[in-house]
């Protein structure tokens, strides 16, 4: 589609969100769904034309027949293709938080309100992703859609685009979704691996007691598991036996440390990073960590919903406004 | 639009693959009969790599061979056609270019290019033939290239080739109703310009002269040459003749109109200016018959008329000799409306012009003859008696009807003919009748056409075929003007007075050499008629559908036409075919029909996902509200009485009460109502 100027754009995108009001589940109908014809049937009304002539050139009755036979198709593909959109359900089924800088994954089930089969139908962003969808007689399919989460913070992903060009391609029906949906995206992770251990090292002042990391409380050894911190492996028995074992501290539960936000370096997005890697770090640690930040104070925990709690928070930490 | 950059380089599946085979094969086979016959190697080279590449063995020809692949075909056209533009190359050009094209197309693009022109080619195909047959044809081709279109553009789509074909034909049958009534209304233009006449088609019918021997070989075919409805009561048999060519000059051998060769363009400035039909005087015999010729292609411009023509549409020119010229060839199916005068006097003064050219005889040959005639007139009062001895003559010698005649050689024809072979067919007497009038002065001329013909009962029309090709002689007698008679009526009377098959039962020639002739065999005369009539219609009604005919039928349908009347019944019309398919497509369909206290959920839900709240889809009704009052604690009451009814209905009840739904709607309507800003300022920071 052709770009307006950004004025026309904002009225253009007004207007449509009144049309095509926020909601939890869309089903498509004749107040949703907008059609017109192709460029390809362009193609076609020249071929009518060419045929009409050649009708009337040669005073030839079936020529002319021909010649309205696809007018008739052409108008006819209109309404074929506004039936396979419309009725169309479509439902937001979740979606998964992922880092800055990488994309997030949103789920959409697709269904029609009669039961009807619906065939090759379109969903998503204009350059971001796209995917087609068939749903079978009384059945619902469910897509994933990608979309590209460059900053942390909540996602509002714009209007899903739903489109259909079946069966003939001669006409295109399409509408767009307001879904009120939100995805998180955590800060990206700092990557770099010394870094980590120099602010681990910093945040040990932080446990009251100081100790190195795998020396006390060492309970024993178990079989390796994939996932185990390289840390935790006994290199000494793996020379003996050439197999992994991994050290097991029995009393790991209780040694809490906090992970804070004073003691990282740079702007507040690299001490959000810095953060995120630390906490991704600490949970495949399975230590009980916490979190102090501004306007979050986390008590120590490992769970998997305690690391999605932190990362939740250093997510929505406020932006900037000035811009470090 | 959703990013389709790549969309028409996807590549087709096997379903479209196969389609677009079956396509293919469906559009060429019809052009066999039409088109040049080198056409049909590269034809069938593109089909068998289409079928190889549907199994995976080859891809995309190379460009050498795609090269060559063209020269060739290229090369024999020019060869075979020598650059002249005919109907018949043009379709062969597009075949050929619609055969390369298919050979590489594996693409989205390439494959819309195919399903394009082969619509065109379907269309194309009618300009050779518009037959019912041709038009049954078409429409399986329309379902065939119709389905190529759906399985080309639907790639990922799920369903089988069967599948594709349902909707394919599916989408065909619902473009009737919208197709029939643009047929009826569009406006029948006149060609807007007029196209060079292209039909090099290959001429049938009677031709522009005879020589013994020829009008045989067209009594051999059943094929059609014209139909004939007659307003007025038909004329007897023996007074359908159907006159076409004149022929005026004879070189011993061969009768011809005129010593050299005229064009028709020459004929017709002949006919409009120094030469027109002379005045048709009505006498106490004539009779006035309206009639209206519904012309089989004949690549020719003649009509065949009644003598003599005393009225015809503008299309179509007179001359001195009462034939009618069409201004075109006729090169489709067309009719001519005509008025005739039967037994009315044609030149009473005859221009001498004519007189000589109805005079000519070759310096020498045929003495025999010569020396017959100029003993008969002499013996004979006057040329009334003279003609009327020569037409005895025929009956008292043993001469024979024959569809086989004897070989007459070179020279002196007729008079082999008249003395030694007596066995003979229309074009011998005619042709030897014509020579003994001009060998004793009187004016004469041969005239060739068709005799009789057979009538349908059911719908009142005559049917003339080929075989009724017929040659006599029109003989011009002071105060009489010209005459017809026809010495074939007295050799054999059957052949005017029924027709050939009869004339010929003895000899058992009559198309005997068409065994599939349906005319051949009389015990299918009824299904044979019942089949022309059903193409009578065909013609009449469909292929002759124009301005003329779309009024009466509008008229008919609505009265007197007024803009306001079609323009109220178009757009009913049209509105009555919407609704169709609106009612086929299902498009009234509703779902099942919600519940009241999902609607009123539903506008609640709403109202909260408004306010920055909405629910997902793992989070309880029950659940959600707890949040909600959470976050709107003034709010409370209302969000979870609400709530609390129609998690009652929905999970206890089943069913809503009428006080649960009144509740349930005092309480949305309060929260529409309430004061939505948060209680703090929602600054967390």
């Amino acid at each position: 589609m052709l770009t307006l100027p950004a004025p026309l754009q904002l009225r253009l995108d007004n207007w449509l969100h009144r049309r095509l009001p926020v909601d939890t589940q869309i089903t498509l109908d004749q107040g949703r769904i907008f059609i017109v014809p192709t460029r390809l049937s362009l193609g076609m009304l020249a071929l009518v034309a060419l045929l009409f002539m050649l009708g009337n050139l040669f005073q030839n009755t079936l020529a002319y027949s021909i010649s309205f036979w696809l007018l008739a198709l052409q108008i006819v593909s209109i309404f074929y293709t506004f039936r396979n959109l419309s009725g169309v359900r479509v439902k937001p089924a979740g979606n998964t938080p992922c880092f800055a800088g990488e994309r997030a994954t949103l789920r959409y089930r697709v269904s029609h309100a009669n039961g009807r089969p619906v065939h090759n139908v379109v969903l998503g962003w204009k350059g971001q992703d796209a995917a087609t969808v068939e749903v079978a007689s009384g059945g619902e399919n469910e897509i994933q859609l990608s979309y590209a989460a460059p900053q942390r913070g909540l996602l509002r992903p714009a209007k899903v685009e739903i489109q259909t060009r079946y069966p003939t391609g001669l006409a295109v029906a399409w509408s767009y979704l307001h879904f009120a949906t939100e995805t998180l995206v955590y800060p990206e992770p700092a990557a770099v691996l010394a870094q980590n251990t120099a602010q681990a090292t910093e945040c040990s002042d932080e446990r009251g007691h100081a100790n190195t990391q795998g020396v006390a409380n060492f309970a024993g050894l178990r079989d390796y598991h994939p996932g185990d911190p390289l840390r935790r492996i006994h290199w000494g028995k793996y020379a003996q036996t050439g197999e992994l074992y991994s050290k097991v501290f029995e009393d790991n539960q209780h040694e809490e440390f906090w992970l804070q936000w004073s003691a990282q370096q740079g702007d507040t997005e690299q001490r959000l990073s810095a953060l995120c890697a630390l906490v991704l770090q600490a949970h495949q640690g399975n230590e009980r960590y916490g979190l102090r930040m501004p306007g979050a104070d986390i008590a120590p925990d490992s769970s998997a919903a305690h690391r999605d709690a932190c990362l939740r928070a250093l997510a929505l930490y406020p932006r900037d406004s000035a811009g470090a | 639009m959703l990013d389709r950059r790549n969309s028409l380089a996807e590549q087709i599946n096997v379903s479209g693959l196969v389609w677009l085979l079956l396509a293919q094969l469906a559009v060429i086979l019809p052009y066999t009969s039409a088109t040049h016959l080198w056409v049909f190697p590269a034809l069938a080279f593109s089909v068998g790599w289409r079928a190889l590449a549907l199994t995976g063995r080859v891809n995309r020809p190379n460009n050498l061979l795609k090269f060559l692949l063209v020269l060739i075909a290229f090369g024999g056209f020019a060869a075979s056609n020598g650059l002249t533009l005919t109907l018949q190359s043009m379709v062969s050009l597009l075949l050929l270019a619609f055969a390369f094209k298919s050979i590489e197309t594996d693409n989205r693009r390439d494959a819309l290019v195919v399903i394009w022109v082969a619509y065109f080619l379907i269309a194309a195909r009618f300009l050779f033939d518009q037959s019912i047959a041709a038009a049954v044809y078409g429409v399986v081709s329309m379902a065939c290239v119709t389905t190529t279109l759906v399985a080309v553009q639907n790639p990922n789509s799920s369903g089988s080739i069967y599948s594709r074909l349902r909707l394919g034909v599916g989408m065909l049958l619902m473009c009737l109703p919208l197709m029939l009534m643009i047929f009826v209304t569009a406006p029948r233009l006149p060609p807007l310009w007029s196209v060079p006449d292209l039909s090099a088609g290959p001429q049938t019918g009677v031709s522009d002269s005879m020589t013994p021997g020829d009008i045989a070989d067209l009594s051999q075919s059943a094929n059609l040459a014209f139909r004939v409805a007659f307003e007025s009561a038909r004329p007897a048999q023996n007074e359908l003749y159907w006159r076409g060519m004149v022929m005026s000059h004879f070189d011993g051998k061969t009768w011809r109109p005129f010593g050299e060769p005229v064009q028709d363009e020459q004929l017709r400035r002949l006919f409009n200016t120094e030469l027109p039909q002379g005045e048709v005087k009505a006498t106490a015999q004539s009779r006035q018959v309206d009639y209206e010729l519904l012309m089989e292609p004949s690549g020719q411009p003649w009509l065949f008329t009644l003598a003599s023509v005393s009225h015809t549409q503008p299309s179509t020119t007179l001359g001195f000799d009462y034939r009618a010229l069409s201004d075109q060839k006729i090169s489709s199916p067309s009719i001519y409306k005509v008025r005739s005068l039967l037994g009315s006097q044609r030149d009473l003064v005859l221009n001498p012009w004519v007189r000589e050219l109805s005079l000519q005889l070759p310096a020498e040959g045929n003495e025999k003859t010569r020396q017959l005639a100029q003993q008969m007139r002499i013996a004979s009062a006057n040329a009334a008696e003279y003609v009327d001895r020569v037409m005895s003559r025929y009956t008292q010698e043993p001469y024979h009807y024959t569809l086989k005649p004897p070989t007459l050689g070179e020279v002196d024809t007729i008079d082999r003919f008249l003395f030694e072979s007596l066995r003979g067919f229309c074009a011998h007497y005619a042709g030897s009748f014509v020579f003994m009038m001009r060998a004793a002065g009187i004016p004469a001329r041969v005239v060739v056409g068709y005799q009789g013909g057979e009538w349908n009962a059911k719908e009142r029309y005559f049917s003339v075929r080929q075989y009724d090709a017929h040659a006599w002689a029109e003989v011009w007698l002071a105060d009489k003007g010209w005459i017809r008679f026809d010495p074939t009526a007295r050799v054999a009377p059957n052949r005017v007075e029924q027709n050939l098959r009869e004339a010929m039962r003895e000899e058992g020639s009559f198309l005997d050499g068409s065994p599939f002739a349906l005319s051949r065999y009389q015990w299918l005369t009824g299904v044979r008629q019942g089949w022309d009539a059903i193409q009578y219609r065909w013609r009449k009604i469909v292929i002759n559908y124009d301005t003329e005919s779309q009024v009466a039928f509008l008229t008919s349908l609505l009265g007197k036409l007024t803009s306001t009347k079609v323009a109220i019944a178009a757009g009913g019309s049209l509105l009555a075919i919407v609704l169709l398919w609106g009612y086929f497509l299902g498009l009234f369909q509703r779902g099942a029909p919600v519940p009241a206290q999902q609607k009123l959920y539903n506008s609640y839900e709403r109202l909260l996902a408004k306010k920055k709240l909405p629910r997902d889809s793992g989070t309880t009704p029950a659940k959600h509200a707890r949040d909600a009052a959470e976050r709107w604690p003034a709010l409370a009451d209302p969000l979870r009485g609400f709530v609390a009814d129609y998690d009652a209905i929905c999970y206890r009840d089943g069913e809503a009460s009428r006080e649960q739904l009144r509740s349930m709607r005092a309480a949305l309507r309060s929260l529409y109502r309430a004061d939505w800003r948060l209680p703090v300022d929602a600054n967390n920071t």
